[in-house]
């Protein structure tokens, strides 16, 4: 029986060694000044757009801080805790862990404590932007406190989840894609619920995790009713709990040397029908068909179809269902793309595959050439089922009205954007999967570059504009969003020349390095 | 893999199509041939030292900014056209 004062004394090192690492990387440091960076600019460009200091403004400003913590928050279990166990498996250091007097409730908090702390100092660093609301007015100390304690109690539910989705599994990109599914989709699916039942009801406001922080924004309580707010709190409470009494317990039973594989069954036709494309493909680029094996082309195609199904479920009027479906079509594809091509090319740095391959004859342009079609050939289907979706409906809305109505317009606009963003989503996730430390990273980065980056330039520009000069013209949308949708896609094709510039110069300097090139740097 | 001296060739007459899609209105058509040649540039460098290589930047870079003005241009044209049969 292990003396629990030993268990405190043994887990406190590990504690103070993951926190020597975290005081040394970058990351620490550089996410605090953002935040900081970006509540500052809060604060004093607030009163310039907002014609001086007034309640209004502490109104906007501690919606928008708040916001960006919930963000923040929400995403600080992905970025500190989700890989944390999965690696230490993935590498087979878990295993080793267990031959110390350790137990698997000492690993677990160890590495909560460490993600909490890491996590809560930059929570911390914006919680004063926060408070300069209560300075303006508009907001009471009890709307600031029931919002910093909400934000704490995500970051810590957050966190919770990526331990227990990291123990649950040992690949990244599995753990990336539950987190993601668990923590963002039904917040994302939000718009869906409201529109098929106009009020969220509570079994569905109970598993969503932002759920208590978003039902604070909607101030009138008609879609995000606040009386589910405490169920839901209490609800998630527990599930925390749960979760962390579930990761102790299966810990120890996810040690194995080898992942389990499941058999594949196939039939001999097709067995000889895909050895005979392999070969074509193998004769073309080697490297294709290496990439080639990790696709699932049809899987996404699937994807895309379901959710026609379920668009047409929570909708009532048909148009509602359609619009519903455009919109998905225009997302799905790029994030997909971003999340695939960011992700394999930084799990293949990682474990050192492309260093061996470049030891082969092949040269860096084949290399990258082949990814590229790999890309190609898995998102194929996918977006085309999405633009001939999209091209069907505006068609169709056209010749309803007999006449081009504005919602066609901007259908075909979103398919034009669709094509240069899949295509710069491929470039920037290749490059910034070779710079990245792991593929969470990776994907991030590659979000930001690829679906945000785009829009900054137009967005800052347009607020340039009107801050200087005040033009009437800007009044209109037909004078603003045009010229934004053309700028932003003008600048997304520079932005994949500019990345696969880079990731040509940089490919074969970057692959012989294991770890990451920034912090290398 | 091409010549070295092909590619600087080719480095620099990226520069030359990205400089003549600044010319308006006929530009807008040969902004394409300047990015065609800076793909050129780029996927057939190889790790080689390549000394236009800023030369085949700019001229990716002036073909864009090309594009990007041609295009915002013709959107407001295209804009004011349709406001003035609506008016009308």
């Amino acid at each position: 029986m292990p003396n629990p004062r030993l268990r405190w004394r043994e887990m406190l090192p590990i504690v103070t060694r993951e926190m020597r690492a975290a005081s040394k990387r970058r990351f620490t440091y550089r996410l605090r000044f953002v935040v900081a960076l970006i509540g500052s600019a809060q604060v004093i460009l607030g009163p310039i757009f907002l014609s001086g200091f007034s309640v209004e403004l502490g109104k906007t400003l501690f919606v928008l801080t708040a916001f960006l913590v919930t963000l923040l928050c929400a995403g600080a279990g992905l970025v500190l805790t989700a890989d944390s166990v999965s690696r230490e498996k993935r590498e087979g250091t878990l295993g080793l862990l267990f031959l110390t007097r350790l137990t698997s409730f000492d690993i677990i908090l160890g590495k909560l404590s460490v993600g909490f702390l890491t996590g809560g100092s930059v929570a911390c660093a914006a919680f004063p932007f926060l408070a300069f609301s209560l300075c303006l007015g508009g907001v009471t100390a009890r709307d600031f406190w029931v919002m910093t304690a909400l934000l704490i109690f995500l970051l810590m539910f957050s966190l919770t989840l990526g331990i227990f989705i990291s123990v649950l599994f040992r690949k990244e990109s599995t753990v990336a894609l539950a987190f993601f599914f668990v923590m963002f989709i039904p917040a994302a699916a939000l718009p869906l619920v409201i529109m098929k039942w106009t009020t969220v009801p509570l079994l569905f406001a109970r598993w969503n995790p932002l759920y208590p922080i978003l039902s604070t924004f909607d101030t009138a309580g008609f879609f995000l009713p606040a009386e589910h707010a405490w169920p839901t709190l209490i609800f998630q409470f527990f599930l925390l709990f749960v979760m962390l009494a579930l990761s102790c317990l299966i810990l120890p039973w996810t040690i194995r040397a080898k992942p389990l594989r499941a058999k594949t069954i196939s039939v001999a036709w097709t067995r000889r029908f895909r050895r005979a494309v392999d070969g074509r493909i193998l004769d073309a680029n080697p490297f294709l068909w290496l990439g080639k094996r990790h696709n699932h082309p049809l899987l996404l195609l699937y994807v895309c179809i379901a959710l026609r199904l379920l668009a047409g479920v929570v909708t009532t009027v048909p148009f509602e269902a359609e619009v519903t479906y455009v919109v998905i079509l225009a997302i799905l594809p790029k994030i997909f793309v971003l999340w695939h091509a960011s992700g394999m090319i930084a799990e293949e740095r990682q474990s050192g595959f492309l260093q061996a391959l470049l030891t082969t004859p092949m040269t860096a342009s084949e290399i990258v050439s082949g990814k590229i079609r790999a890309i190609q050939r898995q998102v194929a289907p996918a977006v085309l089922f999405a633009l001939a979706v999209q091209w069907a409906t505006s068609t169709r809305w056209w010749a309803e009205q007999r006449d081009i109505p504005i919602s066609t317009t901007v259908v075909l606009a979103v398919m034009i954007t669709l094509m240069i963003d899949v295509y710069t989503g491929a470039w920037i996730g290749l490059w910034q999967g070779l710079l990245a430390r792991d593929r969470r990273r990776a994907l991030i980065r590659s979000f930001a570059w690829g679906i945000i980056g785009p829009w900054v330039v137009p967005f800052v520009v347009f607020i340039l504009i009107a801050f200087i000069f005040d033009p009437r013209w800007m009044n209109q949308t037909i004078y603003t969003l045009p010229p934004s949708i053309i700028s932003a896609n003008i600048i997304s094709f520079a932005l994949a020349c500019f990345a696969m510039a880079r990731l040509h110069d940089t490919f074969r300097s970057c692959a012989m390095q294991k770890g990451s090139l920034r912090a290398g740097a | 893999m091409i010549a070295r001296s092909k590619l600087i060739n080719e480095s620099l007459d990226c520069l030359g199509w990205g400089a003549a899609a600044c010319v308006p209105v006929v530009g807008f058509f040969l902004a394409p041939a300047a990015l065609w040649r800076f793909k050129i540039v780029i996927v057939e460098t190889n790790d080689r030292w390549n000394p236009a290589r800023r030369h085949a930047y700019l001229g990716a870079a002036l073909a864009l900014l090309s594009m990007l003005g041609h295009a915002i241009v013709v959107a407001m044209i295209f804009i004011q056209i349709i406001r003035h049969y609506q008016d009308a």
